[in-house]
C-alpha cells in the first residue's frame, strides 16, 4: 500500500485524469522502489530531427495529429518520419487507405517494416478498420478519409485517447472533405524547398520543410520551424550511384 | 511483495478444439488453419510431421492428402457449450477464455465432494456421461494446481498438484512454456532452461534485468501471486450494474445495453490506468435464475472482446432456457459486468527491451478480425525485396504468410538512390514531358536525354512548369529476351509548385511512377 506519510502523498491530485494517473503511477513507483517511468512510457518516442516540433512536452500517446499543407509538399514524409522511431521501439504502426504508400521510403525514413500493418487497397469501412487497428497499434496513419463522417472522426479521436495510441491524419488542403474535429496537434507545412535537383544535374537529396505546430492546449506559435527530411548523411551525398556515373561516361 | 497464495483451480483442456468443433474425423489427416498457419492438427496429421504454427503450405507439402479446414470461431463456441454446461453443474461459476479451455475454482466443490481427487473424479464422470450422451469423444485432460498457469500445465500432464507445491511441480518444466517468445529466447541464451531456474533468481534482479515482462514470467514460474497487483484505492470493485424495469427478451436489445455497460466499465478501468484480466458477467433473469461466468484474458479485456463474450453467454443462457420450458420466456432484468482481477496497464509499458506493447499474436488476431471484415489478402505486412524500382523493392504478404526471418539482401546495382518516392501509382498513368518548342522530351537507346523539359502535362490536362530534373537512371532488364526485355529509364522531376515526381520512360512514353510527398 502507498505510505500516507510519504512526501509525494501530500501533493494534491490533479483534476485532469491524465495527470492524475501519472501522479498515481509515480507515487506507486516511488513507494515501491521501482524505477521512475522513462519518457517512453507515455510519449511517442521521436527521432532527433522531428522531436523539436512538439516542444517540451513531446507528443503524449493518445493524441490526434493532423498534418496540413499542399499535397506533394512532403506531408507523408513528415508523418512517416514522426512515426518511425515509435515503430522501432514501442509498437506497431497501422496504415489505412493510403493508396500505395512507397513502403521503401518508409523503411528509409526509419520505419520498422516488421511492425507495420498495411491495408493494401482502399476500403470503404475506414472508421471501423481504423478503430480496430487502434486496439493493437501504437499509431494509426489515415491518408484518405473521404469516407469519414464528422461523428466517426470524433469517435476515432476518442478511441485513440482511450487506447493510448496516436492517430495521425493526412489532410491536404485540396481535399473536398476535411478533418473537422479539433485535433490535439496540427502540423502545417507552410513551405517546402527541395535540395539537390537542378537543371539536368544532381538528384533529390532532401526536402526543407517549414512547419508550424499548433497545440490545442498551448498558445499558438507563429514562427515556423525548419526541418530537413530525410536528414542528410554525409557519405550518402558524396557517392554517386552506378546509374549516374554511367550516364556521365556515356554523355 | 509478499508471496500471495493463488486460487486453486481445476482446468479442463480439450486438445485441438478448433478441429473437434468442426467435426473432423479422427482417422483422417486434417488441420485447421487461420491466417495460413496451422492452429490445430489431427493425430494422423501430426504423425506426418505437421505441427502447430506451421505454414499451411509446408503442412500440405508434408502430407499431400491433408484436409485443410478453415477456422470457425462461432462454431467452436457453440460446440463447447455442452461441456461448459456440464461442468457448471458441478460448480455454478466457471471461468472461460478461448473455447477448448475451462477452469473451475476448486475451493467450494472440493469441500463438497470430499477432496480435490474426488472432484477430479467427479469431473471425469460428468464428461464421460456427456460423451456417452453425445455419442462422440473429446480428447480432454484435466488437472489441479495453484493459479491459472500451473493449473493449465497440470491439466496438460493430467496431474493434481498438492496445494503449495506448484512451484516444485513447475521447476523441471522447460522455460519455453512461457508465452513470451522474445523473453524465452533471451533466457535460453543466458542458460536459463527451466522454469525452476528462473524462479530461483531474486525477483528484484529479474525486474532490473528483464523489466516487467521478466517479473511477470518470474511470478508465473514461482507460482506466486498475480503479477504486480497494484495497491488499488477507491471502490473495492469496479463494476457496472444495469437494472431494467422491463425485463429484456430480445438478445439484440440486451447486447446494445451491454455494449453501453461494457463501455462504461472500460472507461472506468482506463481512467484508473488498469486492465482487467478476469471479468465477471452476470445475467439475472426475471425468474430469479442467475447466469454468472468468469472470463479470463491474458492481456486484459477490451470492449469488443468482452461484448463478444457477453453474446456467447447470452446465447448459452437462452439455449438452456428453451430446452427446459416452452412458452413464456423470462427476460433479463439485471446485467452485471465486473472487473474481478485487475492489473496496472503501466507495467505493460515499463520495458527495458523496447518490446512492442502488443505481442505478434495479438496483432495476428487483430488482423484476423480485419480480414473477416475486409476479405482475405487485404491486411498485409511488408518486407524488403530485391529489385531496381521502388515498387519492386517491397514485397507485400498477407499477415501470417510473411516469412519470419529475412535474409540480408545482396547488393543490387541500378537501384534509385535514397530518398525514394513516398507515394507510388499502381496504374502508372501516362504523362507528357514537353520541351520549350512543345515537342516531346525523349531518352535514346544509350540512356541520354534529348530536349530540355519545360512543362509536364498530366492525364487530367493539368499543365505544370518544370523547375528542375535529374539525369536519367537507365535500367536495362532482360536484354537477352527480345520480347520481354525492355529498356527503361527513371527521371526525377521538380515542378514549379515544389512537387517532385518520379517518371518512368518505357517503350517511348513517359509514365508517372511516384510522387515524393
Amino acid at each position: 500500500m502507498v505510505d500516507p506519510t510519504h512526501p509525494l502523498s501530500q501533493v494534491p491530485l490533479s483534476e485532469d485524469p491524465h495527470r492524475r494517473q501519472r501522479q498515481r503511477n509515480l507515487l506507486h513507483q516511488v513507494v515501491r522502489g521501482l524505477p521512475p517511468p522513462s519518457g517512453m512510457t507515455e510519449r511517442l518516442p521521436l527521432d532527433g530531427e522531428v522531436a523539436g516540433l512538439f516542444g517540451e512536452g513531446g507528443l503524449p500517446l493518445g493524441s490526434t495529429v493532423v498534418v496540413r499543407g499542399q499535397q506533394g509538399q512532403g506531408l507523408l514524409t513528415l508523418a512517416l518520419a514522426v512515426l518511425a522511431r515509435m515503430s522501432r521501439e514501442t509498437g506497431y504502426l497501422g496504415i489505412v487507405n493510403l493508396a500505395r504508400v512507397g513502403l521503401l521510403s518508409a523503411s528509409e525514413l526509419g520505419v520498422d517494416l516488421a511492425r507495420l500493418i498495411v491495408i493494401a487497397r482502399p476500403v470503404p469501412q475506414v472508421a471501423r478498420v481504423a478503430s480496430i487497428l487502434l486496439e493493437g497499434c501504437t499509431a494509426v496513419l489515415l491518408g484518405d478519409e473521404r469516407h469519414l463522417e464528422g461523428a466517426d472522426a470524433e469517435r476515432l479521436q476518442r478511441r485513440a485517447r482511450e487506447r493510448a495510441a496516436v492517430l495521425f491524419v493526412l489532410d491536404p488542403n485540396d481535399r473536398a472533405r476535411r478533418w473537422r474535429e479539433v485535433p490535439d496537434v496540427t502540423l502545417t507545412v507552410t513551405h517546402s524547398r527541395t535540395r539537390g535537383l537542378g537543371d539536368g544535374a544532381g538528384r533529390l537529396l532532401a526536402r526543407e520543410l517549414s512547419i508550424t505546430t499548433h497545440h490545442r492546449r498551448r498558445p499558438p506559435q507563429h514562427t515556423p520551424q525548419m526541418i530537413l527530411l530525410p536528414p542528410l548523411v554525409a557519405p550518402e551525398i558524396a557517392l554517386p550511384t552506378d546509374g549516374v556515373t554511367r550516364f556521365h561516361r556515356a554523355g | 511483495m509478499a508471496p500471495e497464495t493463488l486460487e486453486r483451480l481445476l482446468v479442463v483442456l480439450v486438445d485441438d478444439w478448433p478441429l473437434i468443433a468442426l467435426g473432423a474425423q479422427e482417422e483422417r489427416s486434417s488441420v485447421v488453419v487461420a491466417s495460413q498457419r496451422v492452429i490445430a492438427a489431427s493425430p494422423m496429421a501430426r504423425a506426418g510431421g505437421v505441427s502447430i504454427g506451421q505454414r499451411q503450405r509446408d503442412a500440405e507439402r508434408l502430407v499431400p492428402t491433408l484436409e485443410v479446414l478453415m477456422r470457425d470461431p462461432a462454431r467452436e463456441v457453440h460446440r463447447f457449450e455442452p461441456i461448459v454446461h456440464c461442468l457448471s453443474e458441478i460448480t455454478p461459476t466457471v471461468m472461460l477464455g478461448e473455447p477448448g479451455w475451462i477452469a473451475l475454482p476448486t475451493r467450494g466443490p472440493a469441500r463438497y465432494f470430499g477432496g480435490e481427487e474426488m472432484l477430479a473424479e467427479e469431473v471425469a464422470i460428468c464428461l464421460h456421461a456427456l460423451e456417452e450422451r453425445q455419442g462422440e469423444r473429446f480428447p480432454w485432460r484435466c488437472g489441479i494446481a495453484d493459479g491459472l498457469f500451473a493449473a493449465t500445465l497440470a491439466a496438460e500432464r493430467k496431474v493434481v498438484v498438492t496445494p503449495g507445491e506448484s512451484a516444485q511441480f513447475l521447476a523441471p518444466l522447460p522455460i519455453a512454456l512461457l508465452r513470451d517468445i522474445a523473453l524465452v529466447d533471451l533466457l535460453q541464451r543466458l542458460g536459463i532452461d527451466t522454469l525452476g531456474a528462473l524462479a530461483e533468481l531474486a525477483a528484484d534482479d529479474v525486474l532490473a534485468r528483464f523489466g516487467h515482462a521478466g517479473l511477470v514470467a518470474h511470478q508465473l514460474a514461482a507460482a506466486r501471486g498475480a503479477p504486480l497487483p497494484i495497491p488499488y484505492e477507491g471502490p473495492s470493485t469496479i463494476s457496472v450494474v444495469a437494472h431494467f424495469d422491463e425485463p429484456i427478451l430480445e438478445s439484440e436489445v440486451l447486447l446494445a445495453e451491454g455494449a453501453g455497460s461494457i463501455e462504461r466499465l472500460c472507461a472506468q478501468l482506463a481512467e484508473q490506468g488498469l486492465r482487467c484480466t478476469i471479468a465477471t458477467i452476470g445475467l439475472l433473469r426475471s425468474d430469479g435464475y442467475l447466469s454468472e461466468r468468469l472470463w479470463q484474458h491474458h492481456h486484459g479485456w477490451d470492449h469488443e472482446g468482452l461484448l463478444q463474450r457477453l453474446s456467447w453467454q447470452l446465447a448459452a443462457a437462452q439455449e438452456g432456457l428453451s430446452a427446459i420450458e416452452e412458452g413464456i420466456t423470462p427476460g433479463v432484468s439485471t446485467l452485471i459486468v465486473e472487473a474481478r482481477e485487475v492489473l496496472s496497464t503501466q507495467g505493460g509499458q515499463l520495458d527495458l527491451f523496447s518490446a512492442p506493447r502488443h505481442t505478434p499474436e495479438e496483432i495476428e488476431r487483430l488482423s484476423l478480425r480485419l480480414e473477416a471484415l475486409l476479405g482475405e489478402g487485404v491486411v498485409c505486412v511488408a518486407r524488403l525485396a530485391g529489385g531496381r524500382g521502388p515498387g519492386e523493392r517491397i514485397a507485400l504478404y498477407p499477415v501470417g504468410a510473411a516469412p519470419r526471418t529475412v535474409a540480408p539482401l545482396p547488393p543490387w546495382p541500378g537501384q534509385l538512390p535514397t530518398p525514394n518516392p513516398t507515394r507510388l501509382f499502381a496504374e502508372l498513368p501516362a504523362v507528357e514531358l514537353l520541351d520549350e518548342r512543345g515537342g516531346g522530351v525523349q531518352i535514346d537507346r544509350r540512356g541520354i536525354l534529348h530536349g530540355v523539359p519545360v512543362e509536364v502535362v498530366f492525364l487530367s490536362g493539368e499543365r505544370v512548369t518544370v523547375a528542375g530534373w535529374s539525369p536519367p537512371w537507365p535500367v536495362e532488364e532482360r536484354w537477352w529476351d527480345r520480347r520481354q526485355g525492355h529498356r527503361q529509364a527513371r527521371l526525377q522531376l521538380l515542378l514549379g509548385d515544389e512537387r517532385v515526381l518520379l517518371l518512368l520512360w518505357r517503350s517511348g512514353i513517359w509514365l508517372l511512377e511516384g510522387l515524393y510527398d
